[in-house]
């Protein structure tokens, strides 16, 4: 009786800690969704207030006015999708390669995917962005790379560089890596070939590390904003990062319809991580990322 | 076997497929010349601009359509970035790539730097033919002049002035028409102006930024007679007995808590502008910006010109506007410059974007406007100072803000805190020339 008792104390004490540390999570989310309702001259008032003394639901409005919110949101979400369905492919293939297969300089090639996660993004911008620029046949480049833009200011110059990523072969390579041996054997000893058991029997079983590599690849995608600064030059081909600029200016800038912008640009984040909440939590459970 | 191959090619050629087809269609534009139809070429060429507000960019697309409109056959591409090391990244990768814009707008911070690198290209030559150039104030031309050349057109001045809250003053039972004229007046002021509640101050009787401040502090020690560096020898000055007075006035009204805890460089901390100070040195934006966000406050700031003490002076920031040497199309470039800062278009800026005049011929237009504002603004613009022009502007305005922020929170003295500023500089001048 004594041990069911202090049995659901404890639960009640770890539900009031997880209630505390989820407010704190949550109070910049509320703090940027009220103050998208204020007017300047409320932010920028001596007092503090979490509510706004009155709703100005048009900040949305003046906000979208902005800009071409349209193209910004069309950009984003182009560019976001084709990366994430591109590199769930070859993620998935290259993590099941050097998980379940054995070939000569395995372990070195996995060791230089492993390289890519340790060397920051910043140092290999620019190479990166040379390499774009100099793609052979591309942009008005003839075949040395020369005379042209290449891939700069295109949605390839967006996704290319982020289709593969050491990331996410190695949450594939650590989610293939629980599967028992015997399913190999089993399926070779059916006489399957080793694309088919990787697309009939692994790929189907592999939803969680599917989903949380989405996630991970579709907010890396959607929040990106030094690249797409760097590789976009005209309005048009704007991703709602760079749009949300429009609100700063050299000596000011406008909080509220900031918040409101970065509220609406949140949205689709916040919404697809509740459509694949259950199995991001299996991935992360199942690939030992949980700390 | 070959199934396994076929998978593979069939794979390859999907997602090479995808990608060459959202290439869209800028992908395949040329970098200068491209057929806009079948009788002759459009020539491109590409403006960026440090800045992304919206009313800028509304200011730059006028601006484009009607040079687009008197120049058949010229297509001009604007491009944006933030201020600071957003642009610093656009325009190292578009170096690097020979990317890089026909024209820029961009800071007085950048002509050094860039103009040794040989990125930059000298205007003298473009621009001798041009009428304007007799017209423009001496000292905008000097700003854009390094090692004899001509390297940036200055059409964009920002500088501090002394702007203050009347109804404050009011309240504060001071003269709301009477600024005031000197140093020890402004610390008198300062202390009547501040609120607190406890020991945190709530009104900053005078905005003196805790971090970055170097800006605000340039301008006292200009105004006391003292020099910041020898931009010919690369001698710091800055630790003479007019800085560290200066220095310490600063730090002393600080240690009072007569300013609030604010960082310079995030224009989101600015107190004056959000309407947390009653005294500032700042920029003729945050006039307009104080006003426009509270327009209760509609004719209850001032404007004057920064306090004189041994000198007249005051910091001035500046955009100016750059050709890359890396340009195949200069002439028009050139071209477009001139039409940017041709007495027509200079006028229409100041109209649409409140940017004041660079051009002797204006003046008189200009204060008439409105001449309880625009007359000190004037003033400020033909003897403000902007960043020293080194290759190493950003790491001394670095350490120079540094030490101020020691003395500022009483770490040491202000006196200390320039020897060990022009120490620290001196040591790092070897490789910082070098670079």
């Amino acid at each position: 009786m004594g041990k069911l008792r202090s049995r659901s104390m404890g639960l009640v004490v770890m539900s009031v800690v997880l209630l505390a540390v989820s407010l704190v999570m949550l109070t910049p989310f509320l703090i940027m969704v009220l103050t998208s309702f204020k007017t300047m001259g409320e932010i920028q008032s001596p007092t503090f207030s979490l509510f706004p003394k009155v709703w100005h639901f048009d900040n949305y409005a003046e906000a979208l006015s902005r800009g071409d919110w349209l193209k910004y949101f069309y950009n984003s979400f182009v560019v976001t999708i084709i990366t994430v369905v591109i590199s769930l492919v070859l993620n998935s293939m290259a993590g099941y390669s050097f998980a379940r297969l054995r070939f000569p300089g395995r372990d070195i090639l996995f060791f230089s995917v492993l390289i890519g996660i340790m060397v920051p993004a910043q140092t290999t911008m620019i190479p990166t962005f040379l390499m774009m620029k100099q793609f052979p046949l591309a942009g008005g480049n003839n075949l040395f790379g020369q005379d042209g833009i290449g891939f700069i200011n295109s949605y390839t110059g967006l996704i290319l560089p982020f289709i593969a990523g050491s990331f996410g072969i190695f949450l594939c390579r650590q989610f293939f890596l629980n599967f028992p041996r015997a399913l190999d054997e089993a399926s070779q000893i059916d006489g399957a070939s080793k694309f088919r058991v990787f697309y009939q029997i692994y790929l189907p079983l592999s939803k969680p590390i599917l989903a949380t590599l989405a996630i991970f690849k579709t907010t890396s995608a959607w929040n990106d904003y030094m690249w797409p600064l760097i590789m976009t030059n005209t309005e048009g081909m704007r991703t709602v990062q760079l749009g949300l600029t429009i609100f700063r200016g050299e000596t000011n800038v406008e909080w509220n319809l900031l918040m409101a912008a970065t509220t609406l640009v949140v949205l689709p984040l916040v919404v697809l991580f509740l459509a694949a909440q259950k199995y991001f939590v299996q991935g992360i459970v199942t690939t030992g990322l949980k700390a | 076997m070959k199934k396994k191959w076929l998978a593979t090619v069939l794979v390859t050629v999907l997602a090479a497929s995808v990608l060459s087809a959202c290439g869209g269609s800028s992908g395949t534009e040329q970098l200068n010349k491209k057929k806009a139809d079948g009788s002759g070429e459009t020539t491109t060429l590409t403006f960026w601009r440090a800045g992304t507000d919206a009313q800028e960019n509304a200011y730059w697309k006028r601006v484009i359509s009607e040079f687009e409109a008197s120049h058949p056959g010229v297509k001009i591409e604007l491009s944006e970035a933030p201020f600071g090391n957003d642009m610093e990244t656009k325009l190292n990768a578009a170096y690097a790539s020979g990317t890089s814009p026909d024209v820029l707008s961009y800071t007085l911070a950048s002509v050094a730097q860039r103009a040794s690198l040989g990125q930059y290209e000298p205007l003298d030559g473009y621009l001798s033919n041009w009428d304007g150039r007799s017209d423009m104030m001496e000292n905008i031309l000097d700003t854009g002049t390094y090692n004899g050349s001509l390297y940036g057109v200055g059409f964009i001045p920002d500088p501090r002035v002394l702007l203050w809250r009347k109804d404050l003053f009011k309240e504060a039972g001071l003269d709301p028409e009477k600024p005031p004229g000197s140093w020890e007046e402004l610390a008198d002021y300062a202390r009547k102006l501040t609120k607190k509640d406890g020991n945190t101050t709530t009104l900053a009787g005078f905005a003196i930024p805790t971090a970055s401040a170097w800006t605000l502090w340039q301008s006292f020690v200009l105004q006391n007679g003292g020099q910041i560096i020898d931009e010919q020898t690369n001698t710091p000055l800055f630790d003479s007995p007019e800085a560290i007075e200066a220095t310490e006035f600063l730090a002393e009204l600080v240690l009072d808590g007569i300013t609030i805890p604010n960082n310079s460089d995030k224009s989101n901390e600015n107190l004056f502008p959000n309407g947390k100070a009653a005294i500032a040195y700042d920029s003729p934006a945050a006039y307009t910006n104080l006003q426009k966000e509270n327009p209760e406050l509609v004719g209850q700031i001032g404007v004057s010109g920064p306090i004189a003490r041994k000198e007249k002076a005051t910091f001035a920031g500046m955009r100016l506007l750059f050709m890359s040497s890396q340009s195949k199309n200069k002439e028009l470039a050139a071209e477009f410059i001139q039409h940017i800062m041709s007495k027509e278009e200079t006028w229409k800026r100041y109209t649409e974007l409140g940017t004041p005049v660079v051009l002797k011929s204006l003046e008189q237009d200009y204060i008439q406007d409105k001449p309880e504002v625009n007359q000190a603004i004037f003033d400020a613009v033909s003897y403000g100072k902007g960043a020293a022009k080194v290759t190493y502007a950003g790491k001394l305005s670095e350490i120079i803000s540094q030490n101020l922020e020691g003395a500022f929170y009483g770490k040491i003295s202000a006196e200390e805190a320039m020897k060990q500023g022009v120490e620290q500089l001196n040591r790092e001048l070897p490789n910082l020339i070098g670079k």
